[in-house]
């Protein structure tokens, strides 16, 4: 996307009015144009105000007792004191200071894999971060972060690359989908990775190409064509060979 | 100096637990965003709506990360992801409803501009302007942002091509983008007037 295009999309983008595609060129040419991440702060300056603007003109007003009830809502609850009768403090304490030791050791022994597991989960968040708008970022938040999440885990296939890995992240009442996708070689000039997902129903979906950093990181959000859709298989390939892949008989949870 | 009751600050509270900072912060938006859901989802579904936006406002506040931008922006980000989630339930139809209603409260004189509390100039102003707009850019601002449609979609409704969609989507926000923008000499893009459309 040449500047004068990415320039004239500006408006539609702060309005959420682009295709997941535009969107990804435009968001690449913001990564390296200040001129019109400028703008942009200009036409997301309008956004912002728009919902207020509806509340100038709309005749319609909240009803006071709304605040009660929203505040009672998110009111901590107390913590209540579970006090043991006396005579079982001794036990009590024991118990303690037994489960205290047990769970120090096996925090102990699962520090380094936590910790090699954190340093990858702080990568991802900080890729989801720097390239993705705030809007945006809420959604991949919305599809990972519900109760209703379904994660696929995408596992390499090929030997020479046996650490790429990915996850895939549906949400049963949602029709976005994200795919993040790790540890990737890089491409030679020319090559692509493509995602390729087969729907329930057994259709062949490609929702479009993995852009890998230079840290091997490639992500993709996008809508499908129905809330809570469903997949039997997902796999990235490199100019048509398969790097990592998942399929409904392998690891879903 | 930043005051302690600015957004960011009150998210920073409400993030740490402080009930009076999420008061602050609902007082200050609730209006706005009862506005938004009773609009798009009816005077019977505005009020859960509104309370499950707050509720997650509460439960988010940590995430909000003021280095990335302003808490009007996250904030909203949430209530029209959470509305445009119900509206994708009810239908494209429905979707086409409420971006015509909200398009058509949008073109009324405003009812009562001193009843939004901590009603900014901005809000007025952009109110003014988008009552000023041409009607199909009126129209096509509410699908894009009130309906959550793409500029390919708002064209496969409205049947016209694309690229008119996205002149009127251009023209519409540079329009509203100049109204916001303080007095002085004209900067940026130069603005066609309003009945230069054309079909390409």
């Amino acid at each position: 996307m040449d500047h004068a295009e990415a320039h004239d999309q500006l408006g539609a983008y702060a309005l959420g009015a682009l295709e997941p595609g535009e969107a990804g060129a435009l968001r690449e040419h913001l990564a390296r144009c200040g001129e019109c991440r400028a703008d942009l702060a200009t036409f997301e300056h309008v956004t912002d105000e728009l919902p207020s603007a509806l509340a100038v003109a709309s005749p319609l007003r909240v009803h006071p007792s709304l605040q009660r009830r929203i505040v009672a809502g998110v009111r901590p609850r107390p913590v209540r004191r579970l006090l043991p009768r006396p005579w079982l403090l001794p036990a009590v304490a024991a118990l303690a200071i037994v489960l205290f030791l047990a769970s120090s050791l096996y925090a102990l022994s699962l520090r380094q894999q936590l910790a090699q597991g954190e340093v990858l989960r702080q990568q991802s968040l900080d890729k989801v971060r720097t390239r993705l708008s705030q809007p945006d970022q809420y959604r991949v938040l919305e599809v990972l972060d519900s109760t209703m999440t379904n994660r696929c885990v995408l596992r390499s296939v090929d030997p020479e690359h046996p650490a790429a890995y990915g996850k895939l992240w549906t949400r049963g009442d949602d029709a976005d989908v994200v795919v993040m996708v790790n540890r990737l070689p890089q491409p030679a000039p020319g090559q692509r990775y493509v995602l390729t997902l087969t729907t329930a129903d057994g259709r062949t979906v490609s929702p479009g190409e993995l852009r890998v950093d230079r840290d091997g990181f490639a992500m993709l959000l996008f809508a499908a064509d129905r809330r809570g859709p469903e997949y039997r298989s997902a796999v990235v390939t490199l100019d048509g060979a398969p790097l990592v892949r998942w399929t409904e008989t392998g690891e879903t949870r | 100096m930043v005051s302690a009751t600015d957004d960011e600050s009150l998210t920073a509270r409400v993030a740490a637990g402080e009930i009076a900072a999420f008061t602050m912060l609902y007082e200050r938006y609730a209006q706005r965003m009862y506005a938004w859901c009773v609009h798009s989802l009816g005077p019977g579904r505005a009020e859960d709506a509104v309370q499950e936006i707050f509720l997650r406002l509460w439960q988010a506040a940590a995430q909000f990360d003021p280095e990335r931008g302003r808490f009007v922006t996250w904030f909203y980000a949430i209530a029209r992801h959470h509305v445009l989630r119900e509206l994708r339930r009810a239908g494209a139809r429905r979707r086409m409803e409420v971006a015509a209603e909200i398009a058509e409260v949008l073109s009324a004189p405003q009812a009562d501009p001193e009843a939004l509390a901590g009603a900014r100039d901005d809000a007025t102003s952009l109110a003014r302007a988008l009552r000023l707009l041409p009607e199909e850019q009126r129209q096509v601002l509410a699908m894009a942002y009130f309906g959550g449609l793409s500029q390919s979609q708002i064209a496969a409704e409205l049947a016209v091509p694309l690229g008119t969609v996205k002149k009127r989507v251009r023209l519409g926000m540079v329009k509203l983008r100049a109204a916001l923008l303080p007095p002085g000499p004209a900067v940026g893009v130069a603005e066609p007037c309003a009945n230069a459309e054309t079909t390409p």
